[in-house]
């Protein structure tokens, strides 16, 4: 037996590894996640805006010239606006234009409240930060000359803050950077499904479409031991690729800005040990189940298209705990897919899983997958399957 | 030596094959001589056990091909109607592999792959894979394939079909070479020189029956005509006359 599953593994290698669109698929996407991690940590880090030295446009700053020393107290560099700033804001060259109206000093003397105008383009979400700066600056400096006034007046400025809200946040940080990094185990996860998917479909619609299927069940070779040496090379790719994946975007998260975020995202060698611990036994589930729906299929058309298919399932669980946070119960650790976004999630924000949840996770994913193996060499045996498409 | 009893195979409402039967001894080339969509293929395919037959049995030296499929195959090399190849694999590598496939011991393996190259004239092509290889390249790589365990009987379905004159003669040669070191060899066609040139016995199936079976002179001799192929022709149109009164 094992000198079959060797030479029909041996071939399936061959093939895969001769076989440019089988080497893209499983080495090209575990590029692609961790490209897209670093991107979008560092533009995350940019919109939050800490990198230079905060600056501030305004008109009119002539009429309020407390306000503006009390801005550069703040550090803040202030500059007068050009004539076209309106525009600018308008086609998105500048976040905020402070105006400070010519009868905001009379109002202001007068103690009625003085206005001060905020123009933003309010539906872009890459000024909000700026926004958001300008104004607290604004209530600030607001709150600053109430409080003096009511000093003037004898009254303590406590009376009009009757009560203080502040925020007790018991989350650690690696929790809040938690909910960013959840990206990290679905690519893992994808690549489970992707790097071994065209060795999937070339050993077994492409075998039939180039029609060396008969030939090879014409050996006196238990089916199931074909399926379990194609299975093994699908593994191997589909496994290599979701290490590389993992690997890269734990480099990717390395090199993005995450302090400047308040993020802590570096993971730690044992967390890394960790999630390869618990993503790894997808690998071969996702592979016979590839094998299994790819046997089915008349052509290698047909198989990309059901393999597409099934490569929205493993992201259903994501989705679902994205749009409503799932509380996380034992038997949802038997269910393959599932199992490793809740562990890898937990992973990720620090917390070490049990270990009896990551071995249910593992047994039953191996299960799965002896099943999946198992069927997809009952296939075979099918003169409709072998035979079809004729 | 093969023996084929009564076989009948159904698709849904379709009867590929209702009744074939016959016997093909060692040494001879027995050969399926029918029209397209006789049943041939329908029939090779029930022989080298990869179709159950409905109805009917089919031994291979005495072993039942559906009682004991594995033991059966060791005894049988065959060339199916789909010869589909690996691409990416060379032709020594697509002759290894079925060897393994059939246990082949690796100290014989690379003598007999030698012995199979020589006779098949494939040394020019051997380390190269098989993805540009042409028509006749390609048969003799699967020929060959269907050798590398060194069977006493020899299946063929179509070997010649889309060759052109050269490699038609190398197969002819082939499968003469078969023959004479005592094998059985089934051969299947739907050209009639083709069968008169090689075969000692020919089978003429016609709408999934055998309709005559004997020599080439015998069968001139049943139908009183004076070629092959009118004998060919009459099997048929007897056949047709016979659906059309039935």
């Amino acid at each position: 037996m094992k000198s079959v599953v060797g030479a029909v593994a041996r071939v399936e290698w061959l093939s895969a590894v001769r076989d440019r669109r089988a080497l893209l698929s499983a080495l090209v996407f575990p590029l692609v996640g961790p490209v897209m991690i670093g991107f979008m940590f560092t533009g995350l880090a940019r919109t939050m805006g800490s990198g230079e030295a905060p600056a501030l446009t305004i008109r009119g700053g002539e009429h309020a010239p407390q306000l503006m020393s009390w801005l550069r107290g703040r550090g803040l560099q202030l500059h007068a606006a050009p004539t076209d700033a309106d525009a600018q804001v308008r086609d998105g060259r500048l976040d905020v234009l402070i105006v400070i109206k010519p009868d905001f000093p009379g109002d202001f003397v007068a103690g009625e409240p003085a206005e001060i105008e905020v123009i933003a383009d309010y539906a872009r979400t890459s000024s909000a930060a700026d926004v958001r700066r300008a104004q607290q600056l604004l209530r600030a400096y607001s709150g600053s000359v109430a409080s003096f006034r009511l000093l003037a007046r004898g009254i303590h400025p406590n009376v009009i803050s009757p009560i203080k809200l502040s925020e007790v946040d018991l989350a650690t940080p690696q929790k809040h950077s938690a909910n960013l990094l959840t990206v990290v185990p679905l690519f893992v996860i994808l690549a489970c499904f992707i790097g071994g998917m065209q060795v999937a479909i070339d050993s077994t619609a492409g075998e039939r479409e180039r029609g060396s299927l008969e030939a090879l069940l014409l050996n006196p070779v238990p089916r199931g031991q074909l399926a379990l040496g194609k299975w093994l090379v699908t593994t191997g790719f589909s496994a290599t690729s979701a290490v590389i994946t993992l690997l890269l975007s734990v480099l990717s998260l390395r090199l993005a800005p995450l302090e400047e975020l308040g993020v802590r995202g570096d993971l730690g060698v044992l967390q890394v040990v960790l999630i390869a611990m618990v993503v790894l036994p997808l690998a071969p589930l996702a592979s016979a189940a590839q094998l299994y729906v790819a046997t089915f299929a008349r052509s290698f058309k047909e198989a990309q298209t059901w393999l597409s298919v099934l490569l929205f399932l493993p992201m259903i669980p994501g989705v679902i705990a994205t749009i409503m946070p799932i509380r996380p119960s034992t038997w949802m650790f038997a269910v393959p897919a599932l199992s490793q976004q809740l562990l890898i999630t937990d992973a990720l924000r620090g917390e070490f899983p049990s270990s009896a949840m990551v071995v249910i996770a593992a047994v039953s994913s191996f299960a799965c997958a002896g099943v999946g193996v198992w069927a997809t060499g009952r296939m075979l045996s099918r003169e409709r399957i072998i035979f079809a498409g004729q | 030596m093969i023996e084929v009893q009564a076989l009948a195979k159904r698709f849904g409402e379709v009867h590929a094959v209702r009744d074939v039967g016959f016997l093909a001894p060692d040494g001879q080339v027995t050969g399926l001589l029918g029209p397209n969509g006789a049943g041939k293929t329908t029939a090779m395919r029930m022989i080298s056990g990869l179709l159950r037959p409905d109805v009917g049995s089919v031994t291979i030296e005495g072993v039942d091909v559906h009682a004991d499929p594995f033991a059966a195959r060791r005894l049988i090399g065959v060339l199916p109607d789909a010869r589909g190849l690996y691409p990416r694999l060379t032709a020594r590598e697509h002759l290894v592999y079925f060897g393994r496939l059939h246990s082949v011991d690796p100290n014989v393996m690379g003598e007999r792959i030698a012995r199979i190259c020589n006779s098949l004239d494939m040394k020019g092509i051997i380390d190269r894979r098989v993805a540009g290889f042409s028509q006749g390249e390609r048969m003799k790589v699967a020929l060959a394939r269907a050798l590398i365990h060194d069977p006493p009987c020899i299946l063929l379905d179509e070997p010649t079909n889309g060759l052109d004159v050269m490699s038609t003669r190398a197969v002819r040669e082939m499968v003469r070479g078969l023959r004479s070191e005592g094998r059985c060899v089934i051969f299947s066609s739907h050209i009639m020189q083709e069968v008169a040139a090689l075969c000692d016995r020919i089978v003429v199936i016609v709408g999934g029956r055998v309709i005559q079976m004997g020599s080439a002179d015998e069968l001139m001799a049943v139908t009183e005509t004076a070629s092959l192929e009118d004998a060919f022709v009459a099997c048929i149109l007897a056949d047709q006359a016979m659906a059309g009164a039935a």
